[in-house]
């Protein structure tokens, strides 16, 4: 129930990704503009004397995290704090009407561990682009010190709240615009996007400094994406892929969206995530990451470290090889039987003896345009018996009478260009009745 | 304004009424500090009319503004009779030659660099100004109250002319909307335009826009007015003066 509520909590105001056009998360806090202590509050307050972006910003990622919407008491309870921590530097905020000094990320940081409760913060300068994207994998909405209009010429320090990032774009929530993340109170973008090189320009000019926030909690994140052939899958928008993840609590979610979607606030353990339908269309899921491969039932389990993101892929591959077998033995009078894999053949032979098998992949195993299969690989009960195309296994009849024992056979091919087919499957009955037996 | 260490030919011209006025009796004078004689540069000369012109260079060797008077001696009075002060700025001038303009600013600007290619900080306070919901670090020499003029030239293509609505929808779809009426002013000697953005931080102050020969060229004014007490007045004169001394390069 527990987490169940999270979950739900966080689609309304947390940290429920989006993706933009390229497939990558797009985070989300909620949003309150930096003038909206002021008269007229949002959007017609005081914005052009307004300096409140710094700690506005901080305040955005808290409720985040907190699971609460701003409000605009709590930009003055900010001030306050400033005030009563760095008097020296920041200015009484009453004796402009909370309208805010400015603040450096030094502030900041200490703002959001004695204000909001958030110790594991960090003011960082000299960060790179990657480490960017690693806190936002991670879940982390990070406060960048950039300019106003994410524009140098502008030449008004400003602080936003960065949710996303692509190959083309950055996404944030800006508190020094009426609407921040969006553009209109009925627009719906997941975040206000500003070309990658405006934004490493404006951020660049301000050291690559901004504010670290990790939410304080035991638990961590469980984040699922999704890849085609290696590539982030898909490429625009959104698609549904059904899973289900359990956890050491229970269940934790059921259908998904991906590319990207995170859970957070989930106790460390252990999580199965098991796949069920969905991905691109002529493909297959080949992999879940981090587990290794192959894959035979379609489910991953991993474990989730304390604070930590616990990343599941699933790892769609297209123009995939198509395994495919048949099977043939022998059954009375004696006359040999041939089935194809996902059926069942039956053989017999007197009880304790064996009954000989024989498995051909080459007939119906195909690869695609321009490929070859070159790789087989055969098992019966989860163990490797050959990597032919066709071979002969001597299967064991049980020594009591009329009992029989079931073998299941598994082949996975491998193309020339490296492709793994799904695994093909089929069953062999091997029975030893004596008087009466029944042609399957 | 003229820029320092730049030989500079400046023509002053004064009217003086009366018929008493003794010829070749007008001085101009340049007044030093209080105390001090003021030096006479030259004599204005009289075209037969009451304009009274003179040239002179001034090179000067730091920035500043230098004051002028001019005197003039009539009959049957023993004192010369002195006019109003006037005041010729000396500023300093910003070449680049890779934007291909020249501009002289006030002494309340300093230029803190290009924080970016083809970006010009021209602060209040020669250790920077953080204008914004920014602070500087502790210990930096930035200064927390002042203004700041930031001219930036960025490549832009036309079809046709320049069309400031399309600029600024192409370049600032967020803020666009929000601009506030654009006045057409003259900058460079090509038609510009001035305006401001609203409804955002940052917003409320003028930014001006000229294109010419390939480029846009802003001129954005700054300021801490979110600090009690600061006003805007010095500020804008000084925007307004790099406005008017801002001239492309041929």
């Amino acid at each position: 129930m527990k987490i169940s509520f999270a979950w739900s909590f966080l689609s309304f105001v947390g940290l429920f990704g989006l993706p933009p056009a390229s497939g990558q998360a797009i985070l989300s806090v909620p949003f309150i503009c930096e003038w909206a202590n002021t008269a007229g509050g949002c959007p017609s307050g005081n914005w052009a004397h307004s300096a409140n972006c710094g700690p506005t910003s901080v305040l955005m990622v808290a409720d985040a995290y907190n699971n609460s919407l701003p409000i605009a008491q709590q930009v003055n309870l900010a001030d306050d704090w400033l005030y009563a921590n760095y008097g020296t530097t920041y200015g009484n905020p009453l004796a402009n009407n909370y309208l805010g000094y400015g603040t450096n990320t030094t502030e900041l940081a200490a703002l959001a561990d004695g204000e909001f409760s958030l110790s594991n913060v960090v003011a960082f300068s000299g960060w790179t682009v990657s480490q960017l994207q690693q806190e936002l994998a991670n879940g982390y909405p990070v406060v960048v010190y950039v300019y106003a209009r994410m524009e140098i010429a502008s030449h008004d320090a400003h602080y936003m709240v960065l949710l996303g990032m692509d190959s083309e774009n950055v996404y944030v929530d800006d508190p020094g615009l009426q609407f921040g993340g969006q553009r209109s109170a009925t627009d719906t973008t997941p975040g206000r996007a500003y070309p990658i090189n405006q934004f490493s320009a404006a951020w660049a000019a301000h050291g690559n400094s901004g504010v670290s926030i990790h939410p304080n909690q035991a638990g961590g994140f469980v984040t699922v994406s999704a890849a085609l052939d290696g590539g982030a899958w898909p490429s625009s928008g959104i698609s549904p892929v059904s899973y289900s993840i359990t956890g050491p609590t229970g269940p934790v979610a059921g259908a998904g969206l991906v590319p990207v979607e995170t859970v957070a606030n989930l106790p460390p353990g252990t999580y199965t995530l098991t796949f069920t339908s969905g991905g691109p269309t002529n493909s297959a899921l080949s992999d879940i990451l981090p587990c290794a491969t192959p894959l035979i039932n379609a489910s991953c389990t991993a474990t989730l470290t304390a604070g930590q993101n616990l990343l599941f892929t699933l790892q769609f591959a297209g123009n995939l090889p198509t395994a495919g077998f048949t099977m043939s033995g022998l059954s009375p009078p004696p006359v040999t039987v041939t089935k194809n894999n996902g059926s069942t053949l039956t053989v017999y032979t007197s009880p304790g003896g064996t009954a000989s098998v024989t498995f051909d992949g080459s007939t119906r195993s195909t690869a695609t345009s321009g490929a070859s299969i070159t790789g087989w690989q055969w098992m019966v009960n989860g163990s490797a018996v050959a990597t032919v195309p066709t071979f002969t296994q001597s299967l064991s009849a049980s020594a009591s009478t009329g009992q029989s024992i079931t073998y299941q056979i598994i082949l996975v091919v491998t193309d020339s260009n490296g492709a793994q087919s799904q695994p093909a499957q089929g069953t062999v009955v091997v029975s030893n009745c004596i008087f009466v037996c029944e042609i399957q | 304004m003229i820029a320092v260490n730049t030989p500079t030919p400046v023509t002053l011209a004064v009217q003086i009424a009366g018929s008493s006025l003794i010829p070749n009796g007008v001085n101009l004078l340049r007044l030093g500090a209080v105390g001090t004689q003021p030096t006479i540069i030259g004599q204005p000369q009289g075209n037969g009319s009451t304009t009274y012109t003179i040239q002179t260079t001034f090179n000067e060797t730091s920035t500043g503004q230098i004051q002028l008077q001019v005197s003039a001696a009539f009959q049957g009075q023993l004192r010369r009779i002195t006019s109003p002060i006037t005041g010729v700025i000396v500023g300093s001038a910003l070449n680049s030659t890779s934007s291909k303009f020249t501009v002289i600013y006030p002494p309340t600007l300093y230029l803190m660099g290009t924080p970016a290619p083809g970006v010009f900080f021209l602060d209040s306070s020669p250790g920077g100004v953080v204008i914004g919901g920014g602070a500087p670090p502790l210990g930096s020499s930035e200064a927390t109250s002042g203004f700041a003029v930031t001219i930036s030239a960025a490549p832009y293509s036309v079809s046709g002319s320049f069309d400031i609505n399309q600029y600024l929808s192409t370049n600032y779809p967020d803020s666009a909307a929000d601009a506030g009426a654009i006045t057409s002013i003259s900058i460079g000697g090509q038609p510009g335009y001035e305006y401001e953005f609203q409804n955002e931080e940052g917003g409320g102050k003028p930014i001006a826009v000229v294109y010419y020969d390939g480029y846009v060229y802003e001129l954005d004014y700054a300021s801490t007015n979110n600090i009690p007490g600061f006003s805007d007045q010095e500020g804008l004169s000084a925007f307004n003066t790099v406005l008017q001394n801002f001239t492309f390069n041929q």
